[in-house]
């Protein structure tokens, strides 16, 4: 599922430009809003100011619309920095484009697209347009480009007089209201001056403008409404409640794959592989601005769909089984988003299956082709889920990912020769390393696997030699990857030091406390245990140079400690960074704490000879 | 529930027992699907196929088309395909794409997949709603469809239709994939009005190859004719696999490309679309969006160049200011090309174009001052190398200028203004070019200038007590190397703190820039960083290059099939200064090398002068295109020279 929010600004950037002047921004972008007889009128007229040349791409307009929606083109034309006309834009030179996204197969959105450059700076280009569209969820929303200033936005929306229709605004204030005895009209004024995102820092750190207006009721494939969430609930559960027709061939398949099974958990379980195994996803956004389900006899028929469809397939497996379970709306992403709760609004974008038992409840992805029955990963774990019930959709909470579901464990085995040195690598992945490489596993042929593996792993004169991906058991949520790989030279012999290649791990490079301006937050924890063991040889070493670190704080813990057993040497290292917000205001410490971790990671190991 | 019959399922054997035989059996015939295709679970001259192509099948031919008094050109395409795993599950999903201008060529599809239930054979065909239509540019659509019921062990058989007016597009006929194809074979029934012209690449000759006049007449209106008949057949075509440093694939892959080379009219007279390259250049030279436009911006030229101030300067002074004055002025629109599309007045008013309307005009403003220039077509390194036996027009696909002042003549092109004058952007360096001239088979090859170069010079002091290294980094990079960096930095410092901070730098104050708008200078940008100080109780440990020379090798593969590309000569160079600590003295200086061999040099010294060790490495390569074979050779010298740089000095207590 699409957000369907309107994009007013759908621009192709390449540039991030957010310090001193930026490379383009918007000087006025004015759209008027009007609901005619039914109909939503939008007119918008947008000055774009391009800086320098690197801004130029900016000028390469995109203008959406989709299947039933009625776009014109206006005037368009580019403007010298004496306001005089350079030239004007002809018919002729806008294109009419498919716009379909990258990881859909199809959808029915398209683009209008033109290009006015120019090549003295500054320089403006001034267009309109109008969109007609006669369905609609929403009167209007705006949001800008998370990377270009907006100087002046102002949006109007005038509506018959007794028009019902809610609205919010975030980072910007309310409406000037005007009332006639024919309309009413909304008028908003706000900016946007972007700056540049920090490591760790949330989105919301952004402070973006976000204005939403929405009809009270609205007619959109059925008729709907915003009042409250539940109005919402019921209008995503009438589109989809004919959705769940299961041909008989499939009753008599789920009979035969049921046979003898009664625990409820198990059942869920097998129909959720069965599911798995066959079937895949594949994204075709052509109904109701992509929020109506396929009906599960096309998944049947088809073997593939996309998550409603395959949702709402196992919904209806379920159904079938005598399970209850739940369609369930979240919004899908690396991080965990702010959901508005005060004000009903399509803020999802995806749809995943919960399924309550006796003691707990199951959350269904089904999209994921290897994952475990009730594994949630970092696209929806922690985070606000919708439930779809008649009359009694609500909100849930998704379980958060703990330490011990993304600890990462390496055992590294190191002959310490002469010349070339075989090293075998036992990984096991877990969190997002292990939806990773399950990906791989599951979507890639032998040889871009390798290819994989040798872009992550060679570094140095590391080769590697073998490798190896196993998931042992599908209801847990790891990954064994075992590589071989040679490394010549694989320590160094300084006088009466040795230096062993070590096996750092990476993290992200922070900015240092004096530049830092937003807060840090970690929505996932990180956790990493490696142990190296270093078989000596005929080295005999006297002692350990390099010392052992042990750090605790608020913000997780780091252990390095050095064990000699016999000829082998053991480093075993432990890294854990707890899920947290963290103001401003202990950024110092944090910063503190990450720097000790990385500098130590960058070190070798040193030994002592006798 | 709405029922739709939309699964045909068809008991084909039933009562068949599913052990399946193991000499390999496959069927070519449209429709039939044999047990042992069906039972495959991989295919044995290549384990690591997650598919592979069971046949394809072309047929090519003329068609009459009464309605419209015309031949037009029909392409019945069918393949079989077989899925072992998962990850083949995307030779499931297919795009067809066709050309739609003033006529629309006409697409008809038709598809099955196959797969073994309990008790039979299961069929599910492709449903025509369940294919979409994509409009990615102005004159070419994509038919998009994922076939139904694909899963692991299915085969799939899928059939297609084009026809066409459009007679010079005959579909290229690709052998070879990225999964491996039993058997390929393309037929195409000649007639005696086009001819066309056959190119293979990739292998020498073809399994299976015939010729074959067919005794039927064909009528049409005044037109009586009989047709030849060529097969060009292949056999157990291995997979491509994707290989890095490799430029155009597509010189590479085995395929058939036929060209349409010259048509006879019945009323008497032909006309040519293969010639020669004179005749080519001949033509260029006429046509509106060449020739006449180079004579246009000559025109304007003349208008333009007085306010350029161009009088007493030498020609090599004036060629540069002219190649200055159009990157400045105009922008690339990103379209390659050799023909123009706007003509001369509307390009100046755009201010943006593609590469031939930038080029050309900036030709024709040479020569408006005066200077001997001429057009060289080329084709660019990813559209593939130009077969010079082969001279068809289409092969040159972008246009760029030479220039001659004082017996010394010059390669331009003005659309990368980062770009020193006289290099060539990256996609047409290294490549053979037409001089197109009256009656020219004048080649040039457009080589490299100057060897791309970046030197890193590292001023390292140590802060025991901090346990960090201070380090001040200047890196100043050359032609190509500064055009990389500008286009990093695009004037925006935060740009290459971006950069600095994938490479793991962490930076203290401010970037300096320096000759960022000078692009005949070498780009410089200096800042100051911390590193860890790596010791011991008695000792420190310091690398002297830190993390930032060659730290792994790029050449990763353990196999090589095919030639590597580097694109460019290139070669980096670091410098090191240490100011030895109070109280610390040197243990153990790593050893001055240098290897020198006809593929790479590699240099590293190191000496000490007072309290301050100096270290200088360098490496360049010895050419930008390697032999497969090389490809061991290199890739060990590699590891030398990671070895090397990323020694350690020891410094130790004094006693």
């Amino acid at each position: 599922m699409r957000n369907l929010l309107t994009i007013l600004f759908l621009f192709n950037f390449s540039l991030s430009c957010v310090a001193g002047e930026p490379d383009a921004e918007i000087i006025h972008y004015i759209s008027h809003v009007q609901i005619i007889k039914n109909k939503l009128i939008r007119e918008d007229t947008i000055v774009l100011q391009i800086n320098k040349r690197m801004g130029d791409d900016m000028a390469y307009i995109q203008i959406p619309y989709t299947k039933g929606e009625n776009l014109n083109i206006g005037e368009a034309r580019i403007e010298n920095s004496s306001g005089e006309v350079v030239r004007k834009l002809k018919k002729s030179e806008i294109k009419d484009l498919s716009a379909i996204s990258r990881y859909s197969l199809y959808e029915d959105d398209f683009v209008k697209t033109f290009e006015l450059k120019h090549n003295e700076y500054p320089y403006r280009v001034i267009y309109s347009f109008k969109r007609v569209s006669s369905g609609f969820l929403y009167i209007a929303s705006f949001t800008p480009h998370s990377l270009y200033p907006v100087r002046n936005m102002k949006l109007t929306v005038e509506v018959p007089a007794d028009y019902p229709l809610k609205h919010k605004e975030i980072h910007t204030g309310p409406p000037k209201i005007t009332n006639t005895q024919e309309v009413t009209i909304f008028e908003w004024h706000t900016y946007y001056d972007p700056f540049k995102r920090e490591e760790g820092a949330p989105l919301s750190a952004m402070e973006m403008p976000h204005i939403y207006v929405l009809p009270l009721d609205f007619n959109y494939g059925k008729q709907g409404s915003w009042r409250s969430w539940k109005d919402f609930g019921n209008w995503i559960y009438l589109l989809n409640e004919r959705a769940r027709d299961l041909p008989e061939s499939e009753k008599t398949k789920i009979n035969t794959l049921l046979t003898g099974i009664s625990d409820k958990e198990e059942i869920v379980r097998r129909l959720y592989y069965y599911m798995q195994e066959n079937t895949r996803y594949v994204n075709v956004k052509i109904d109701v601005g992509g929020l109506k389900s396929y009906p599960a006899s096309y998944v049947v028929t088809n073997k593939y769909g996309d998550c409603k469809a395959l949702c709402n397939y196992l919904q209806a497996m379920l159904e079938y089984a005598g399970i209850e379970s739940f369609y369930t709306l979240v919004m899908a992403g690396d991080e965990i988003p702010d959901i508005h709760k005060d004000f009903p609004y399509q803020a999802f974008n995806h749809v995943i299956l919960t399924v309550p038992l006796e003691q707990d409840i199951l959350f269904l992805e089904c999209t994921a082709k290897n994952i475990p029955a009730g594994y949630l990963g970092s696209f929806t774990q922690g985070r606000d889920g919708f439930i779809i019930q008649k009359d009694n959709s609500h909100f849930i909470r998704t379980p958060f990912l703990q330490p011990e579901n993304v600890k990462c464990e390496r055992k590294i085995h190191v002959p310490l020769q002469k010349g070339i040195s075989m090293v075998t690598i036992d990984i096991q992945q877990r969190g997002d390393a292990y939806q990773e490489a399950s990906f791989l596993f599951a979507s890639m042929n032998r040889s871009r696997m390798e290819k994989y593996i040798r872009n992550y792993w060679n570094f140095g004169t590391m080769n590697v030699q073998s490798l190896d991906f196993k998931q042992d058991n599908r209801d847990i949520a790891e990954i064994d990857i075992a590589v071989t790989v040679t490394i010549k030279d694989i320590y160094k012999q300084y006088g009466n030091d040795l230096i062993l290649t070590s096996f750092p791990w990476e993290l992200p490079v922070y900015e240092i406390p004096e530049k830092r301006t937003q807060e840090l937050r970690f929505d996932i924890p990180i956790c990493m245990v490696d142990t190296i063991v270093y078989d000596l040889g005929t080295l005999a070493p006297a002692g350990i140079a390099s010392p052992e670190i042990s750090l605790v704080s608020s913000f997780g813990e780091y252990t390095v400690t050095y064990t000699k057993r016999d000829n082998l040497l053991v480093v075993s290292k432990f890294l854990l960074i707890n899920r947290g917000s963290y103001p401003l205001s202990e950024y110092n410490a944090f910063h503190e704490f990450i720097s000790e971790i990385k500098n130590n990671e960058k070190k070798a190991v040193y030994l002592h000879k006798l | 529930m709405k029922k739709k019959s939309v699964i045909i399922v068809c008991w084909m054997w039933v009562g068949i027992t599913l052990t399946f035989a193991q000499t390999a059996n496959y069927s070519r015939e449209y429709g039939k699907v044999t047990a042992y295709e069906l039972g495959m679970t991989g295919y044995p001259e290549d384990n690591d196929a997650e598919a592979v192509v069971l046949y394809e099948i072309g047929s090519y031919y003329f068609s009459k088309n009464e309605g419209r008094g015309r031949l037009d050109l029909v392409m019945e395409i069918r393949t079989k395909i077989k899925i072992f795993n998962q990850a083949g599950i995307k030779y499931g999903e297919f795009e067809l794409p066709y050309y739609a201008d003033n006529e629309v060529e006409l697409i008809e599809i038709e598809a099955t997949t196959y797969n073994v239930e309990p008790g039979g054979i299961k069929k599910t065909k492709l449903e025509k709603k369940n294919i979409f239509e994509e409009k990615p540019h102005t004159n070419w659509r994509v038919k998009k469809f994922a076939m139904p019921d694909v899963k692991e062990g299915s085969v799939i058989e899928l059939k297609y239709t084009i026809t066409t007016p459009y007679f010079v597009n005959m579909r290229e006929w690709e052998y070879q994939k990225k999964i491996p194809v039993i058997y390929s074979l393309l037929t195409y029934r000649a007639i005696p009005y086009y001819e066309y012209t056959y190119i293979l690449k990739g292998a020498n000759k073809f399994d299976e190859y015939k010729a074959v006049e067919l005794s039927h007449t064909h009528y049409f209106g005044r037109l009586q004719y009989k047709e030849m008949e060529y097969t060009f057949g292949m056999k157990n075509i291995p997979a491509f696999r994707d290989e890095e440093f490799i430029t155009s694939a597509n010189d590479y892959k085995m395929s058939l490309n036929l060209q349409l080379c010259k048509i006879y009219y019945p009323s008497g007279g032909s006309s040519l679309y293969m010639s020669t390259w004179p005749e080519i250049a001949d033509k260029l030279l006429k046509d509106d969006s060449f020739g006449k436009y180079i004579k246009s911006a000559e025109k304007e030229g003349k208008k333009i160049l007085p306010s350029l101030g161009l009088a007493d300067r030498s020609d090599k002074k004036c060629i540069k200011k002219i190649t200055r004055y159009v990157k400045k002025n105009y922008n690339w629109n990103g379209f390659n090309g050799k023909f123009t599309s706007l003509k001369v007045p509307d390009f100046m008013k755009q201010k943006t174009g593609s590469s031939a309307e930038i080029n050309l005009f900036l030709l024709g403003l040479l020569r408006a001052a005066g200077i001997k220039a001429d057009p060289v077509a080329v084709s660019t390194r990813k559209h593939g190398v130009v077969m010079k036996d082969y001279p068809f027009e289409k092969f040159l696909n972008y246009v760029i200028v030479q220039a001659h002042a004082e017996d010394i003549s010059f390669l331009l092109d003005a659309t990368e203004p980062m770009l020193e004058f006289e290099q060539l952007p990256e996609r047409c360096i290294h490549v053979n070019g037409l001089i197109i001239k009256p009656k020219s088979n004048d080649w040039i090859f457009t080589s490299q200038k100057e060897i791309a170069l970046t030197e890193r010079s590292f001023r390292i002091e140590v802060k025991e007590e901090k346990e960090q290294l201070l380090v001040s980094t200047d890196i100043t990079s050359h032609n190509y190397d500064g055009y990389k960096y500008r286009s990093i930095y695009r004037g925006e410092k935060d740009n290459l703190v971006s950069w600095l901070k994938e490479k793991d730098i962490q930076l203290f104050g401010e970037i300096r820039i320096e000759n960022y708008g000078e692009i005949d200078k070498p780009f410089v940008f200096s800042f100051e960083s911390e590193y860890p100080l790596e010791k011991t109780d008695q000792k420190l440990f310091i690398h002297p290059f830190l993390n930032q020379s060659v730290t792994e090798n790029i050449f990763k593969q353990n196999n090589r099939m095919f030639p590597v590309d580097l694109i460019l000569f290139q070669s980096s160079s670091y410098k090191s200064s240490i100011e030895i600590p109070e109280g610390y003295e040197i243990e153990y200086l790593p050893k001055s090398q240098t290897y020198d061999n006809p593929r790479i040099y590699i240099n590293y010294q190191i000496s000490q002068s007072g309290n301050t060790i100096s270290v200088e490495a360098s490496y360049y390569f010895k050419k930008n295109l390697y032999d497969a074979n090389e490809y061991g050779i290199l890739k060990a010298f590699f590891d030398e020279m990671v070895n090397k740089f990323n020694e350690r000095i020891v410094l130790v207590k004094k006693i």
